[in-house]
């Protein structure tokens, strides 16, 4: 039929408009990261002519080094602390915040003025901050008079240093939820609350059958992007641990990734990637299900 | 006037304040080390400086040869946000358009280009650069800022289009608009604080951008800020008064952005939606 | 906005965005060609210099060196009209080494650049990345020790420009208020450091969480065995040929060290947690009265410990006190593939000679590798005194298969170091996986 026909012929006349700018993207920014996945069956320095095969020999190197266990643990850590700890303080200053009054607007740019720190200087600032002997907090202990908390040795223990790195990322990155929240929140009528009000519900019961279900959909979206953020983040854990390039106790596989570029086998590094895509695939995948359910029953 | 909601309670602003103490600590010691001597900040990390020293900010500037690098930073960083949001927006708006069609999971093939490892490309990427003619040059950073943001962005518009009521589209159709005033006139003014927020996200974020102009830049005179403030850094010893003096300084114009289009993505929307 | 002004306001910002395009790929352009010089190649005679304009770049990641190499660089310019050097920093040693490794595979690598003396050296020297210097007229200045170090297979691949001791810097003052010198040996320091703590003076500084157990560990396995001893055990590990540490006598006795700074508390508080900067804070704050840190640090006394009068001591083992460990600094290399290989050769032979080499290291203020240099900065007669005794530094060496064990390696001595593990458990465990990494059978 001919209509039939002309649907599509649309498609495809969409297809092509948007082709340009996706060769263009998939050239520069994907096609040479792609090397990962052949990397890793290979042994390569980065720069000899002399490359390899191993097989699975990279893979193997790696499931039975202690990184493998301790760092998918610090990485489910890493991950989970983001994302509970930063989605519950996000949505909560966006709600506070929602009203357009100039003190919100004040606090809004305030929280959002770490973002235009880079995370090596986020990073060396914080370092003061959790000295055992001379940082910050501790001196703010020693001065509340809490003696036992004087010399806290913040990043000693892997638990205890994931949390904190997990705030320093929050320190720096709140931004972005919260702007995006707020946002989402302003698209929610005014009149369902003035409904709501009516009907005499509290706010906490406003909150609940009319804030956050109607937000739910950007709330799925920023949870994708929080865990692959935290799945991928390497740039605070590298400034708050060793310099020189040594292993830490909380590092993640992402970290792990990164210290193996700079040694003699690109192709261990490139296998932990490989790890690490496929789990992040398996998330992406339960959050596409999720969503569906999620946006299906709104409309 | 609402008595008890969240946005009114005295918990509420107490957490607030809360976090904007936690937001201050490390704000209050970029500021006053800036201010110090080198050899003040070793001895005297947290305390306020004995001697204020501004001429920090005017050694920063001139020796982080803040100028040329901010100048460098302000055209990659701005040429990239405007080629990353129209290349976001037409994408956006295709896949939009085709999201029932069966090649509509090419939304999702996108969105999984957000979970490459950057890095062990690295070298193939300079190679892959370098016979585009983008190395060591400008064109370089900034078409690898325009499309590093691409799936965030897409993500994200595509997720916004999608809560449009679908009868502003279908008014536009029977009204007769072919698909280039459709996407300009009746789409673009409503996703206005959708892109406005895209904007300054990716603006801060190639701002900040370090490893992608650091391999691609040889040239001294192309750096971008990011760049420029490794110049502080000593093999073992960095140099933390001029590097914080240089960072507040080239944090201003960030923060004035923010604070101009701060004013497109919080009001609420407009008539369009309502009417 | 109407239609039309829509419209033009595209226009113009594309209009905009073409013309700084052009602009922007000129500039790269311009720099393309500069570099396409006619090149003659290794075949090149030294009348090279003399018939046509010749640039070369030396890429370092000696950041605080920058005003040094801008004199030395006038010097030179001066002494070859033909030759000008282009000066390049890379701070970050992480991307230093990316952007370089990503630059030699694509053929873009500076003529000559400096090294960390890690297993690149060794790496770049069999992968025939870095020019054969031996037959240079720098060689014949070159101190034994450094010429030893930078000996691959018997040809020298680098000029090491100078050494740092990794050993104890001391507050005189705080020594002699509590009457107590230098330790003459292992119970003495034991006991000075427990005199001082009880005191109220507090322990070592120690960089634990920049470092972790590497310093320490490195120091005393080195000060303990001869460099050629102990490059031998990193090799054997690495290469299969060795799974038993308990049976090196000076590695085990070196472990059994590390348990003892633990077990005697002689390290500040919270080692594990303090960074570099915060170490130094510690000592120059006269909270503690030693800090295990190098002698780099000379360089930036201002900035690192103001107004302290201090001395050195060899990091203590449980063997004694007398025999310090130094690091080598930066090894400048020239690229095999350079364009200008004989200018580039030219420069490190310059950096090389006895007059150069005095001013280089009297503004950097380290200990020099080249003989005949007076050595005159402040802290210079401190460290010449330690070198007039026995000094092991640390060997080159090539370890194609660390990442197998590596992490494990290091998580056995930070352990036993900052935890207080018991040494022959995490032998046994740290051999347990040596066996079943099998090393010898990896490709």
């Amino acid at each position: 039929m001919q209509s039939s026909l002309r649907k599509k012929l649309s498609t495809y006349k969409y297809v092509l408009i948007m082709l340009p700018g996706l060769i263009v993207w998939f050239v520069l920014s994907i096609w040479p990261h792609l090397e990962v996945f052949p990397q890793a069956f290979y042994k390569w320095n980065g720069y000899s002519p002399n490359k390899v095969f191993v097989g699975w020999q990279n893979f193997e190197t790696f499931y039975r080094s202690s990184a493998f266990k301790d760092g998918l643990l610090n990485t489910v850590l890493y991950v989970l602390f983001l994302f509970v700890i930063q989605t519950v303080l996000s949505v909560f200053l966006a709600v506070v915040l929602k009203r357009n009054t100039r003190q919100n607007r004040f606090f809004r740019t305030f929280f959002f003025l770490p973002l235009v720190f880079s995370s090596v200087m986020v990073g060396l600032t914080w370092g003061y901050m959790f000295d055992p002997n001379l940082g910050m907090l501790n001196q703010i202990f020693s001065a509340l008079g809490i003696k036992s908390l004087e010399s806290f040795n913040w990043l000693g223990e892997p638990v205890r240093a994931i949390f904190c790195i997990v705030m320093v990322h929050i320190w720096a990155n709140i931004g972005y939820p919260l702007t995006i929240l707020t946002a989402a929140l302003q698209t929610i009528p005014e009149d369902l609350y003035e409904v709501s009000e009516i009907e005499g519900a509290t706010s906490m019961q406003q909150f609940r059958k009319v804030t956050l279900p109607l937000l739910m959909p950007a709330l799925l979206r920023i949870t994708l992007l929080t865990v692959v953020t935290g799945a991928l983040a390497v740039d605070y854990i590298l400034i708050l641990g060793s310099s020189v390039g040594s292993a830490n106790e909380f590092d993640t596989w992402a970290v792990k990734i990164y210290q193996g570029l700079l040694g003699s086998n690109l192709g261990l590094p490139s296998a932990i990637g490989v790890f690490l895509g496929a789990i992040l695939f398996i998330v992406f995948l339960i959050q596409y299900v999720v969503t569906k359910k999620v946006e299906d029953s709104i409309h | 006037m609402r008595k008890r909601n969240v946005t009114g309670s005295v918990g509420g602003r107490l957490v607030v304040y809360a976090y904007a103490l936690f937001l201050i600590a490390p704000i209050y010691f970029i500021i006053v080390t800036s201010l110090k001597m080198a050899g003040e900040v070793t001895t005297n990390p947290l305390g306020l400086p004995e001697y204020p020293i501004i001429g920090n900010f005017v050694e920063a500037f001139t020796r982080g040869n803040i100028a040329k690098y901010s100048f460098n930073s302000v055209i990659i960083t701005g040429s990239a946000v405007i080629l990353s949001l129209l290349n976001a927006i037409i994408v956006s708006f295709c896949l939009h358009k085709i999201a029932h069609k069966k090649i509509g999971v090419l939304f999702y093939a996108i969105i999984m280009g957000s979970m490459l490892i950057p890095g062990v490309g690295f070298v193939t990427l300079l190679q892959l650069y370098m016979k585009l003619h983008l190395y060591n040059n400008l064109l370089g950073p900034i078409l690898m800022g325009a499309t590093t943001g691409l799936p965030f962005n897409v993500f994200i518009l595509v997720g916004f289009l999608r809560t449009l009521p679908k009868e502003i589209s279908e008014a536009a159709t029977i009204d007769g608009c072919n698909d280039r005033q459709h996407l300009f006139l009746v789409l673009l003014p409503l996703i206005k604080s959708a892109l406005a927020t895209l904007g300054i996200f990716a603006f801060v974020s190639n701002w900040n951008s370090l490893l992608g102009p650091l391999i691609l830049l040889k040239n001294k005179e192309l750096f971008t800020i990011p760049l420029g403030l490794l110049d502080f850094r000593g093999t073992y010893t960095v140099e933390y008064n001029y590097m914080f003096a240089a960072i507040l300084i080239t944090s201003v114009p960030l923060v004035v952005i923010y604070l101009r289009f701060q004013s497109y993505f919080v009001e609420a929307l407009s008539g369009g939606v309502k009417g | 906005m109407t239609i039309r002004k829509q419209r033009s306001k595209w226009l113009v910002s594309a209009l905009c965005f073409v013309l700084l395009f052009s602009l922007a790929a000129c500039g790269g352009t311009k720099d393309e060609t500069k570099e396409t010089q006619p090149s003659t190649g290794e075949s090149a005679s030294t009348q090279e210099a003399n018939t046509e304009p010749v640039t070369i770049t030396y890429s370092t990641f000696r950041a605080e060196d920058e005003q040094i190499f801008k004199k030395l660089i006038d010097k030179f310019q001066k002494e070859n009209p033909g030759i000008t050097v282009k000066f390049d920093t890379n701070k970050d040693a992480g991307a230093y080494y990316q952007t370089l490794k990503a630059n030699i595979a694509s053929g873009q690598a500076p003529d000559v650049f400096d090294l960390h003396p890690n297993t690149n050296y060794t790496d770049f020297a069999k992968d025939g990345v870095i020019a054969d210097l031996s037959d240079q007229p720098f060689v014949a200045n070159y101190q034994d020790g450094p010429k030893a170090l930078t000996t691959i297979d018997g040809k020298i691949y680098g000029f090491n420009h100078a050494v740092n001791l990794i050993c104890v810097i001391y507050n005189k003052e705080i020594f002699k208020n509590h009457n107590v010198d230098v330790p003459k040996d292992w119970n003495d320091f034991v006991s000075i450091v427990n005199k001082l703590k009880a005191e109220g003076e507090g322990g070592i500084a120690y960089a634990g969480a920049d470092v972790k157990a590497v310093w320490l560990f490195n120091a005393i396995a080195n000060e303990l065995m001869s460099p050629a001893d102990y490059k031998a055990f990193a090799e054997g590990i690495d290469n299969g040929s060795i799974k038993t540490i308990r049976d090196n006598v000076k590695i085990y006795t070196a472990l059994k060290t590390l348990s003892e700074y633990n077990k005697q508390g002689l390290l500040y508080t919270n080692s594990d947690g303090v960074k570099y900067p915060q170490s130094l804070s510690l000592f120059a704050q006269k909270k503690a009265p030693m800090v295990i840190i190098g002698t780099w640090t000379f360089g930036t006394k201002e900035t690192d410990y103001p107004g302290i009068d201090v001395g050195i001591f060899p990091i203590p083992t449980l063997e004694g006190t007398q025999v310090g460990y130094a690091e080598p600094a930066q090894i400048s290399v020239v690229n095999a593939k350079s364009k200008h290989i004989e200018a580039a050769k030219k420069w490190v032979n310059f950096l090389g000679s006895p007059e150069n080499a005095t001013f280089y290291v009297n503004n950097a203020k380290m200990t020099t590798t080249v003989k005949d240099v007076e050595a005159n900065f402040s802290g210079a007669d401190i460290l010449a005194a330690q070198m007039e005794k026995e000094v092991h530094v640390f060997p080159i060496f090539a370890t194609p298969n660390m990442e197998s064990y590596q992490v494990d390696y290091e998580e056995m001595k930070t352990n036993i170091l900052f935890k207080g593990a018991d040494v022959d458990k995490e032998i046994a465990a740290f051999e347990q996986l040596l066996k079943k990494a099998d090393l010898k059978n990896v490709k």
